[in-house]
């Protein structure tokens, strides 16, 4: 039944992408959320009666050597969480978008590339082998930069798109490396992989795993795709770019475990890098003008909160995080969505302001709350309980305490640039015209979002019972409630407070225009350094080779070699007919004439 | 039935088309096309044996044709890029009897290449299809045209000389010359000569396939021919090439392929990276198409010098699939020069609005030729890589690079055609359901290849080179 997850929105996608527009809007809108929503279906069919053997296989997809490559899936109970949680998340963005995209007249084409991307979701986390998640590894990918370049008159947005499916293909070379490298030992399947690693070059496996994650997760150095990708339409930012595609990394990471744990000295590098994302991206946040581009940056900062999280070991807190996160992180973009829709597509927070006091964007307006509340950690919403997990993890097993200083100091700077987006668009003056109220399939997925972050920590992971950990079977994180409480509010409390000084009191006009400022908001000039040590020279390079070098020695110089022997061919009296034909004659007299000298050669 | 009938069935077929009316040649040439295809099929599925007639025995040349996984999927691989080629020429095509005639004799020629089982015979075709291939980029290609199959002509002669001389060592080394596939195998060569003899081989090959300083003829001929032919040019006679390279080296001249494996890998993967960079830097629609090809090529290469069976059958495969991409990618770009469009990509743009059909499908071939998974190439290049890996993982990493490359320029590609804002282009109507028809085959087989790469990988291990 879990194959239904796969297969129904992927046909239902490629049906839409070949024929909804003529189908018309209403059908191709239900067919693409029906499809999406009994995909939920099946994942909750598989958490009631799950399978009782993890390895599923359909049938035999490829032989690379002596290693046998299955189609199947791969069911256990992080499959299912990931499973439930991906075509949860999907289908409440599948409703919002059936009112967001109202209007756009090419919505065959969002929704087919929307169900696709489903679809491909879906085979990461169902594969069972790591040449099949490669498969949807690189499908998500795909279908990630169709979305991001769907505004295809936007140059801007077509190059974003470039941008992150190059990016993610390099990423998908490190899944490739993996690939080698196992089916060379003689097998790439989980069962044999994962229950009983080899030693074995390990190292090599888990770098490649690392740079797949790296750049499939935004994390640095591979993170420069993420915030342009917000060029696509807001319900894509939310479910492919914070909540479901951008934790595949994570996924991974908890999925190769065991093969982590057999090079256990990676584990404080993975941790490192996972605090710098983590630190840089808050840092790029706070700076941000537009609102969308301080969700993206806000999703690699808790990105890297779940990547310290495998690093120290609590994979189970690191999905946990996964899990709350993608619902606030929803709900977050789906607020400002609403917002932006509301705004006819404004996305500066400067030009907004005194949205507070418009009844018809309430809804919205306590969604981003809820959300924002949750992503800066505060009691008893779900981001709480999940971000506590991972500090008490890393306070525990990290090797340094400048690991959870750092992580306590990207908490604060987290509830600062939350409480800063807040105060921006919906307070101070308001000077607003009519507005686009949100339509009700928007808003109930707002609240269904909205109750899900308010809930699910609770559920899921009250400290002393963690269903999800125990469901996952993970080591429980013996938590303290008290000092728990302490560090969230410590450093929550501070971050929204210095916001509301320097930003409700004296509302700014515009960004500070402070140097430090101005290249935070640019990302630290990482894009720009990537652009010019990378990009530029192969262009340049591309410009070079093909354009110049080409031209010289593939084209003026043989074509002075023939002109050569053709003149000299006249100068020895040989006439130039110029009719093909005669040459062809020649050609192939020539050719017999070769053929039966050699004959006669032999005969005598 | 017998293999002869494979070949020479188009063979008679092209004499007779020449006598029909351009309409209806175009229609029997096309059935005949297919007719192949199912001649190819039958024959696999039967297991037609081996045939073998006396010819010229002095020289060790016999008629021998014979037929394996390899050749099967060549062989049906070619017709049908003919039958797709001519069914995708338009009408405006001039001297269609001709046109057709010719395009049906280098199909019957290729078929002789891939399925000869004599060196001799081999060559004789090989040198034939020169003519046809010569005759077609240069009358019926645009204004390059004329310079451009001169320059074929110039480097195939080249090649051709190479393995001439080769072939007449190999005849004349040995009392009883005997050029057949089987008898070779069985031959020792002294390692000098054995090296030597691959030498010119490779030589010969390498022009065909073409790797990189010998492709100088390729960018000309892939820009200037009409677009059946460049259909079958770019689709099926690259591979003779590389089916060459694989029958010559790994059936009798294994111990040379051996010695000289880390050379011709470091060529093979030079080119590679080479064509990538130069791909990255064209503005012509054609001539990215030239160089992804150029790169792609290498690639293959690489898996069948790599010494490692499952590099080997991945390059088989990748062969296959290149074939498949390369033709859809050509048939739709014709389609576009069909529209008066030009080549120049800084003037296209925002196709897919008008012609949503169109750019489904170049998107489709554009992704399957980047090797994106669950399409054709990606098993086949999975395939070489891993097995490549093994031999040495610098040039697995090297070589992979490439794809990042090929994801840059390939979307880069289709983004300039199908999306971005539109020049004022005239009002362009979407895929005919003839155009259509032809791209349905490759469609149907680009996803299949890529689902069920299994079901082909079977094909390729028929072959006993393992």
């Amino acid at each position: 039944m879990f194959w239904a997850a796969l297969f129904l929105p992927l046909l239902g996608g490629l049906f839409i992408l070949s024929y909804g527009q003529r189908l018309g809007r209403k059908l191709s809108v239900s067919l693409a959320c029906g499809t999406v929503g009994a995909a939920f279906v099946s994942a909750l069919l598989t958490f009631f009666f799950p399978p009782s053997e993890p390895d599923q296989v359909l049938f035999r997809w490829l032989d690379l050597g002596a290693a046998r490559v299955d189609f199947g899936a791969w069911i256990d109970p992080l499959s299912i969480t990931m499973l439930l949680t991906v075509t949860g998340v999907a289908y409440l963005i599948h409703l919002y978008s059936a009112g967001y995209m109202a209007e756009e007249p090419e919505f065959a084409r969002f929704f087919g590339y929307l169900n696709l991307f489903v679809a491909a979701m879906v085979m990461l986390v169902l594969a069972n082998n790591f040449a099949l998640l490669l498969l949807g590894w690189a499908g998500v990918g795909f279908a990630s930069c169709m979305l991001i370049g769907f505004y295809a008159h936007k140059q801007s947005a077509l190059i974003a798109a470039r941008k992150a499916f190059v990016i993610n293909t390099f990423g998908d070379l490190g899944l490739m490396l993996a690939v080698f490298v196992l089916a060379n030992q003689g097998s790439v399947a989980f069962r044999d992989v994962l229950q009983a690693p080899s030693d074995e070059l390990a190292i090599v496996v888990v770098v490649g795993l690392l740079v797949a994650a790296y750049a499939k997760s935004a994390q640095f150095p591979l993170h420069t795709w993420l915030p342009d990708a917000m060029e696509g339409p807001t319900p894509v930012s939310a479910l492919i770019h914070a909540a479901t595609m951008v934790t595949a990394g994570v996924y991974l990471l908890a999925r190769c475990e065991p093969l982590l744990r057999l090079v256990a000295e990676m584990g404080s590098l993975i941790a490192a890098l996972g605090l710098l994302s983590a630190a840089l991206a808050a840092s790029c946040a706070l700076a941000q003008t537009d609102l969308k581009r301080v969700l993206a940056y806000s999703t690699m900062s808790q990105l890297g909160y779940m990547f310290m999280a495998c690093g120290v070991g609590a994979y189970g807190a690191a999905i946990f995080h996964l899990v709350t996160h993608a619902f606030f992180k929803a709900l977050l973009f789906l607020c400002a969505g609403s917002i932006i829709h509301a705004l006819h597509g404004e996305q500066d927070m400067f030009k907004m302001g005194g949205l507070a006091r418009r009844s018809e964007l309430a809804g919205p307006r306590w969604g981003f709350l809820i959300g924002g509340l949750a992503l800066a950690g505060l009691p008893p919403l779900a981001g709480y309980f999940s971000k506590e997990e991972i500090l008490t993890a890393i306070e525990q097993n990290a090797m340094t305490d400048s690991l959870f200083l750092g992580a306590l100091l990207t908490a604060a700077l987290t509830a600062f640039y939350v409480g800063r987006a807040y105060i921006l668009v919906f307070w101070g003056p308001a000077e607003h015209g009519e507005l686009h109220r949100p339509t009700a399939l928007m808003s109930l997925a707002c609240w269904v979002l909205a109750l899900l972050t308010a809930g699910a920590g609770l559920v899921l992971g009250f400290p002393g019972s963690p269903a999800l950990g125990a469901y996952l079977r993970t080591a429980p994180i013996p938590t303290h409630l008290g000092t728990g409480l302490l560090i969230s509010l410590g450093t929550a409390i501070p971050g929204m407070l210095l916001a509301y000084f320097m930003f409700a009191r004296t509302r700014p006009q515009g960004p500070s225009s402070a140097a430090v400022f101005r290249l935070a908001e640019k990302g630290w000039a990482l894009d720009e350094v990537q652009r010019l040590a990378i990009i530029a020279p192969m262009q340049m390079m591309g410009r070079l080779l093909g354009g110049r070098l080409e031209d010289v020695a593939s084209h003026r110089l043989p074509e002075q070699v023939g002109q050569t022997a053709v003149r000299s061919g006249q100068e020895l009296g040989l006439s130039q007919s110029g009719l093909l034909r005669t040459y062809a004659l020649v050609l192939l007299t020539a050719l017999l004439g070769v053929m039966t000298y050699l004959l006669w050669q032999v005969r005598a | 039935m017998t293999l002869s009938f494979i070949l020479a069935f188009p063979l008679a077929a092209a004499l007779a088309v020449l006598l029909l009316p351009a309409a209806l040649a175009r229609r029997a040439a096309i059935s005949v096309a297919l007719l192949d295809v199912f001649l190819v099929a039958v024959a696999w599925q039967s297991q037609a044996p081996s045939e073998t007639y006396r010819w010229i025995p002095a020289l060790g040349i016999s008629w021998s044709l014979s037929l394996d996984g390899l050749s099967a999927l060549m062989a049906g691989l070619t017709a049908l890029l003919t039958a797709v080629a001519l069914g995708a020429s338009g009408s405006r095509t001039e001297r269609m009897s001709e046109f057709c005639g010719w395009l049906l004799l280098l199909l019957a020629f290729l078929q002789g290449v891939f399925l000869a089982a004599n060196l001799g015979l081999f060559y004789l075709f090989w040198e034939l299809m020169i003519l046809p291939a010569f005759l077609l980029v240069g009358r019926w290609g645009g204004p390059g045209g004329r310079s451009a199959a001169f320059k074929f002509l110039l480097y195939t002669l080249l090649g051709s000389l190479a393995m001439l001389l080769a072939l007449v060592v190999l005849a004349f080394t040995s009392l009883e010359p005997d050029l057949s596939y089987a008898a070779l195998a069985s031959r020792t060569f002294s390692p000098a000569l054995g090296v030597g003899l691959l030498t010119l081989f490779v030589l010969g090959f390498a022009v065909k396939i073409p790797l990189v300083p010998l492709h100088g003829w390729q960018v000309d001929a892939y820009e200037a021919a009409p677009t059946p032919v460049v259909v079958v040019i770019a689709g099926a006679m690259s591979k003779a090439g590389l089916y060459g390279l694989w029958r010559v080296s790994h059936t009798f001249l294994p111990e040379a392929l051996a010695e000289l494996s880390p050379v011709l890998a470091t060529l093979a993967l030079l080119s590679l990276l080479y064509a990538t960079i130069c791909a990255l830097g064209q503005s012509r629609t054609r001539r990215v198409l030239a160089y992804s090809s150029l790169a792609h090529t290498g690639m293959m290469t690489l898996g069948i010098v790599s010494l490692q069976s499952l590099a080997l059958q991945g390059a088989g495969l990748q062969m296959l699939a290149h074939g498949l991409t390369t033709a859809g990618l050509f048939i739709l770009l014709g389609c576009l020069e069909d529209r008066a469009l030009p080549q120049d990509m800084a003037r296209l743009g925002g196709l897919a609005r008008p012609m949503p059909i169109f750019g489904l499908a170049l998107l489709l071939f554009s992704m399957a030729a980047l090797g994106l998974p669950a399409l054709c190439s990606f098993p086949g290049e999975l395939m070489i890589l891993t097995g490549l890996f093994e031999v040495n993982p610098g040039w697995a990493l090297l070589a992979s690079l490439s794809l990042v490359g090929a994801a840059w320029y390939l979307l880069r590609f289709y983004q300039r055609i199908a999306n971005g804002e539109s020049e004022s282009l005239p009002a362009l109507s979407d895929l005919s359901w003839r155009e259509q028809a032809c791209l349905v085959p490759l469609v149907v087989l680009v996803v299949w290849v890529g689902l069920k790469p299994s079901d082909w990988q079977a094909w390729l291990s028929v072959w006993g080179g393992q």
